[in-house]
């Protein structure tokens, strides 16, 4: 089957000026009662988006699917990032991981690596009384796109429902 | 930094126990030892000399599920994996729309989309910060044909004054990388050795 068409257009790195260095990876989950509990999903440079959800409760099992995206929905996860500036950001100055949960944000983008760590934010509240409210505040609604973009992908492709954590 | 990259290369991926993830400060509390340490990206080989520049508290550290390669993650690929052209979805074929205007409407992609046969399920996501369009719509064809000439005829063309770019959502396979000549994916768990 030919990727006739606009599947032709991609030499890889093309649109927004970065290489072909691209690698997404995003975590949030707390243990608690019913265990470990979390979301996660990531974006390899190949094109492999990786999705994996653990909800104990009530016994459900993990939720671990896989596929290969086009070349395009990898530069639109990476437009989505590119224009939230994210890649400008530090977590220093973030609530740390907590009791009540953990977020992971890691992205390679052209020659640079952010690995980001920070507590689960509830509302909007946390970020203004946070010591960083601008960068967090950044990192708050990317996360939002992002997860929002591949549970679009997931349940379209499997149709099934994504929990979300 | 650039030493600090080749170091970061230099890391155990395959973990003995998926609870490992999580559990840097163990407060699960049933004592096992934990391995622990320098774990960097679960993908290693992307962080090559390139990476001048990395941030963050998590550097060096970061646990994941996803890089356990032993774990079955499903998917509705072909045996053998490794095709080109696009994936099939469980329901359908799906394909991406970018470029789309951010005051365009839901009710926009469908009139547009629906030329080219039934459009049995649409996404316009919501730029949440703002509540305009994010920029992208995905569209779900029952046919292969269907959204094959979808592409054919939209993409590259104009919706609300904005030029749309219009593809397939999914491939068969990874998507060859022209300018990188390392693999793409490991082959054996041995740990990925220095250049």
């Amino acid at each position: 089957m030919a990727a006739s068409g606009a599947g032709g257009d991609d030499a890889g790195g093309s649109g927004g000026g970065a290489g072909g260095e691209f690698y997404l990876r995003y975590y949030v989950g707390h243990k608690g009662k019913f265990g470990h509990e979390f979301l996660e999903f990531e974006f390899r440079p190949d094109g492999k988006l990786r999705y994996a959800n653990n909800s104990n409760y009530k016994n459900d099992t993990m939720i671990r699917k896989e596929v290969f995206v086009s070349p395009s929905v990898l530069r639109e996860a990476r437009r989505i990032i590119q224009e939230s500036e994210i890649m400008k950001e530090d977590d220093n100055n973030w609530p740390e991981p907590d009791r009540v949960g953990r977020q992971e944000l890691e992205i390679v983008m052209g020659n640079e690596h952010i690995s980001f760590t920070t507590s689960k934010i509830g509302s909007l509240v946390d970020v203004q009384t946070s010591k960083d409210p601008e960068g967090l505040r950044i990192f708050y609604y990317l996360v939002q796109d992002l997860k929002c973009f591949v549970f679009s992908l997931i349940n379209l492709h499997f149709k099934i429902k994504p929990i979300q954590s | 930094m650039a030493a600090r990259a080749e170091e970061e290369e230099f890391v155990d991926y395959d973990r003995d126990d998926d609870e490992d993830a999580m559990d840097e400060d163990d407060r699960a509390g049933d004592g096992r030892r934990r391995r622990r340490g320098g774990r960097a990206l679960p993908v290693p080989h992307i962080v090559s000399q390139g990476v001048m520049r990395a941030r963050g508290r998590l550097i060096g550290r970061s646990p994941s599920v996803l890089a356990a390669n032993r774990d079955r993650f499903d998917s509705l690929a072909d045996a053998g994996n490794s095709g080109h052209g696009p994936q099939r979805s469980i329901e359908g074929w799906i394909l991406l729309i970018s470029g789309v205007k951010e005051d365009a409407g839901e009710d926009d992609l469908y009139d547009a989309f629906s030329e080219f046969g039934h459009v049995k399920d649409l996404h316009f996501n919501l730029e949440r910060r703002t509540g305009y369009g994010k920029g992208y719509a995905l569209v779900e064809y029952g046919s292969f044909e269907e959204a094959q000439t979808a592409i054919r005829a939209m993409n590259g063309t104009q919706l609300l004054t904005r030029t749309i770019y219009v593809d397939w959502a999914f491939g068969r396979g990874p998507i060859q990388m022209l300018t990188n000549t390392r693999p793409l994916r490991r082959r054996s768990p041995t740990p990925p050795r220095c250049n």
